[in-house]
């Protein structure tokens, strides 16, 4: 059986270009593939879930939407995916995509939609449960008591349309980052990989407990200040930078001038046991 | 939107609201801090004075409790108070601050109120939090450290976590949102500015730092001091001042000089007077441990051997007499201005608690279970004046007058039995229990569970009769079991309650704040 094709067009407030999706979806109609596009999936999950009975149980289908991570978990959280479904989550805007459509077969079928039409704003987190180690910081976080704990001890999201609009708080509270709002504007809440630097753990919230709070928050306003202030001399450096060097091929110069003239991997790939290390090369190639 | 949760959308509206509830609250001599029923009772109160202010029911709580404190957080400097600011104020879309657990981190980029509010509050000097969520403001609210909170937040919000500001008596100030829908929100400028700048002489005697003043306690029951207040080179005086040293937690005196503080506000310096009265109401509770052990037949104190399996009964008897003779002594000699209160005070205290222990002793012989109300009694007796004697030291010396002894004797009846509930309470959450709990000491737990289900009780009984040891574990699995505790919760948290109604007549904002504190340092929750 060929792959079935899924759109979410992320309609209901979205964060997902609406023009990516477009070209996505006129190329498979160029190409004569057919597919599903659900015009937003959060909600038709929570609202309508027989009209996603195609991808519960196509056997081997492919989404593209928003965060793979996030689409991943939200249809597992639903429980009526079948078993033997194999199905792969891309990004509408996925680097790969035009691999993996050229490898579709064509000819499949004429577009579908699956509508959304309630006017609730599907807002409401998903448990990356690969992450979550059930420590229930959530459940006691929330105030609106959108999550509740199974006899065997799993923290689910029960509630759903209880879940504020916009406030994405739990998720910050949750040491594993296993907290997704798929609509979420910042990566990692949105499901995405983030870029390491969000949701550092400090022992603030303990020092607030055994220390002085109030040392420990003029502490951490100076710290802040700190860090603002370095912000703005480094971004004052980078343009300094760029006023400096006129123009891209400037740098590029640059760069080349500090590789040596050897012809070993490491200017790609760093190898341990390269001679030009020690020879009268230039070091800073490795 | 539910009943009683609107907010006037408009300024002027708020404003208005705010001079009624002004009015209203002069005459009503609010005293914080207020529980939640007087809170319910004021607001109700309004209402039937202004029917049209039914909408606003939510809000007239949060505003009568911000009365009630508005004199003692306009004495505290801005430097101690913490602003506590919702994160939903900040642009929803294009905020690009970062955050820490504590809450985000304003850049001041100018795209919502937030920068404008954090720079006015830095300037004053205030720390200030921009919490998403409750967590940052439960945890400071409960860490017993905080000593002014303004809030802004959802009437949401609020409600969660009024109970924890309460508990703690954390002065504290709420201002609603004007909306309650987390995202692009609003707060009455006008309103939090005018809070925000209060700055008066007022009638607050300044927080007591409860683990600071431990620490000072705690240096006069070094062995030195002891020895300079007790004399040395004899052999019964060493093992006393030894029994004097185990264990510091000082309670008691910490309590005296707490309440003492509160009268005075004169926290940090304390003559021989002071030193010699705490040292007073140590040897009593230690002479009654001494006495307490031998009567309970208890090996073990402080994980240590207790004083008469260290050397023997009658050593031991003695030298609890011998802290009793001191107690008197150090009252005698403190040069204190009110000698005579005072003894009569400890004196009544002894005389009580011995009662309450009769009381028990006598019970135990006769194995026969007692009742509720009997129970209820002997906690009160056996706990109460131990309390009573500490608090009523530290107001007598600060000259406290007859009424505020008065409540200070009604507070300590209902705080000595919610504490001897709790204990009580303790034994049964261990894996075993161990002695016979009811043939030694009276439980309130079990008293219940007899009055429920005298057969269980007696199957206890019976197999404890015939030497039967794992009934000691499986006692506690019994759901009738399980079902008494929870009862016995239940009266926990009405005796709690009891504690603090107790405080209601009191007019002296310092005090009623440190008992509230107090509370729940001696019967935290479990
Ligand atoms: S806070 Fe995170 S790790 Fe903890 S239970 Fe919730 S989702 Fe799981
Ligand atoms: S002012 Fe501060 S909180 Fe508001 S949007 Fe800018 S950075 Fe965010």
């Amino acid at each position: 059986m060929s792959k079935q094709i899924f759109i979410c067009g992320c309609e209901k407030d979205g964060k997902i270009e609406k023009e990516s999706v477009q070209k996505l979806r006129s190329t498979l109609e160029e190409k004569n593939i057919g597919y599903t596009y659900i015009e937003d999936m959060c909600g038709t999950i929570l609202k309508n879930p027989d009209d996603l009975e195609s991808l519960y149980t196509a056997e081997d289908a492919i989404v593209f939407g928003c965060q793979a991570r996030a689409m991943q978990h939200l249809v597992d959280n639903s429980g009526k995916k079948i078993e033997k479904n194999v199905t792969e989550y891309h990004h509408v805007e996925d680097e790969n995509q035009e691999e993996v459509i050229s490898q579709l077969e064509s000819n499949t079928g004429e577009p579908l939609k699956i509508k959304y039409t309630d006017s609730w704003k599907p807002w409401y987190p998903v448990i990356d449960y690969e992450r979550c180690n059930g420590c229930r910081k959530c459940l006691n976080f929330c105030l609106f008591s959108v999550y509740s704990v199974e006899d065997d001890g799993t923290v689910v999201v029960s509630a759903s349309a209880n879940c504020k609009d916009m406030c994405p708080a739990c998720a910050r509270v949750c040491p594993q980052n296993a907290i997704i709002f798929p609509k979420h504007a910042e990566s990692p809440i949105d499901g995405g990989e983030g870029d390491g630097t969000e949701n550092e753990k400090t022992d603030i919230l303990e020092q607030i407990q055994n220390e002085d709070v109030y040392s420990v928050l003029s502490a951490r306003r100076k710290n802040f200040q700190v860090s603002l202030l370095k912000n703005d001399q480094f971004k004052m450096a980078e343009e300094e930078r760029r006023a400096c060097c006129s123009g891209p091929d400037k740098k590029e110069e640059v760069k080349e001038e500090e590789k040596c003239d050897c012809d070993c991997n490491c200017k790609e790939e760093p190898e341990s046991k390269c001679d030009c290390k020690d020879g009268d090369s230039n070091s800073s190639c490795c | 939107m539910s009943f009683g949760n609107d907010l006037p959308q408009h300024p002027e509206k708020l404003k208005q609201i705010r001079d009624l509830i002004r009015d209203y609250a002069a005459e009503s001599e609010l005293v914080p801090p207020l529980q939640e029923e007087e809170v319910i009772f004021h607001s109700g109160e309004l209402i039937q004075k202004h029917p049209e202010l039914f909408l606003y029911q939510k809000l007239l709580a949060v505003m009568i409790n911000n009365y009630a404190w508005s004199n003692i957080v306009a004495g505290i400097p801005f430097n101690r108070r913490i602003l506590l600011l919702p994160k939903c104020i900040s642009h929803s879309t294009k905020c690009p601050a970062k955050y820490d657990e504590l809450g985000l981190l304003c850049e001041q980029c100018g795209l919502c109120d937030l920068a404008g509010i954090i720079s006015q509050a830095d300037e004053l000097g205030y720390h200030t939090i921009v919490s998403e969520g409750t967590t940052s403001a439960s945890l400071l609210l409960s860490s017993g450290q905080v000593e002014c909170v303004v809030g802004v937040g959802c009437l949401h919000s609020f409600e969660r976590s009024f109970p924890l500001a309460v508990k703690e008596a954390v002065p504290s100030i709420a201002i609603p949102l004007y909306n309650n829908d987390c995202k692009d929100s609003k707060v009455d400028r006008i309103w939090l500015d005018e809070v925000l700048a209060v700055r008066n002489e007022s009638n607050w005697k300044g927080w007591i730092n409860l683990d600071t003043l431990k620490t000072l306690v705690k240096e006069w029951f070094a062995t030195d001091k002891l020895i300079a207040l007790f004399g040395e080179n004899d052999p019964t005086i060493d093992i006393a001042i030894n029994w004097m040293e185990k264990d510091g937690k000082r309670w008691r005196p910490l309590i005296m000089v707490a309440v003492y503080d509160a009268f005075t506000g004169k926290s940090g310096e304390y003559d021989e007077t002071i030193q010699k009265l705490a040292v007073s109401i140590e040897c009593f509770h230690k002479a009654s441990l001494v006495h307490d052990d031998i009567a309970d037949e208890d090996d073990e104190r402080y994980g240590k051997p207790t004083l008469h399996k260290e050397y023997d009964v009658p050593v031991a008897l003695n030298v609890g007499d011998l802290l009793v003779g001191y107690g008197y002594q150090m009252i005698a000699e403190s040069g204190a201005k009110h000698i005579r209160k005072l003894l009569k005070v400890a004196s009544h205290g002894h005389r009580d608690l011995s009662l309450g222990q009769g009381e028990e002793l006598l019970w135990r012989s006769n194995e026969k279970l007692l009742t509720q109300e009997e129970i209820l009694r002997i906690f009160s007796n056996k706990t109460s004046p131990a309390f009573e004697v500490a608090l009523q030291f530290g107001a007598i010396l600060a000259d406290a007058n007859e009424d505020v002894q008065q409540i200070i004797s009604n507070y300590s009846k209902a705080l000595g039995i919610a504490y001897q509930i709790k204990d009580d309470l303790d034994d049964f959450r261990q894996d075993s229990i161990a002695s016979g709990f009811n043939t030694v000491q009276p439980s309130l737990v079990s008293t219940l569970l007899n009055k429920k289900h005298p057969e269980k009780m007696q199957e206890w009984f019976d197999r404890m009769q015939k030497g039967d040891t794992s009934i000691a574990t499986e006692f506690l699995q019994w759901d009738e079991t399980k079902e008494a505790m929870k009862a016995t919760e239940e009266m926990l948290v009405e005796y709690k309650r009891n504690t603090l109604k107790s405080l209601k007549p009191l007019k002296h904002p310092t005090l009623k704040i440190l008992l509230t504190r107090l509370l729940n340092r001696i019967v935290p929750e479990s």
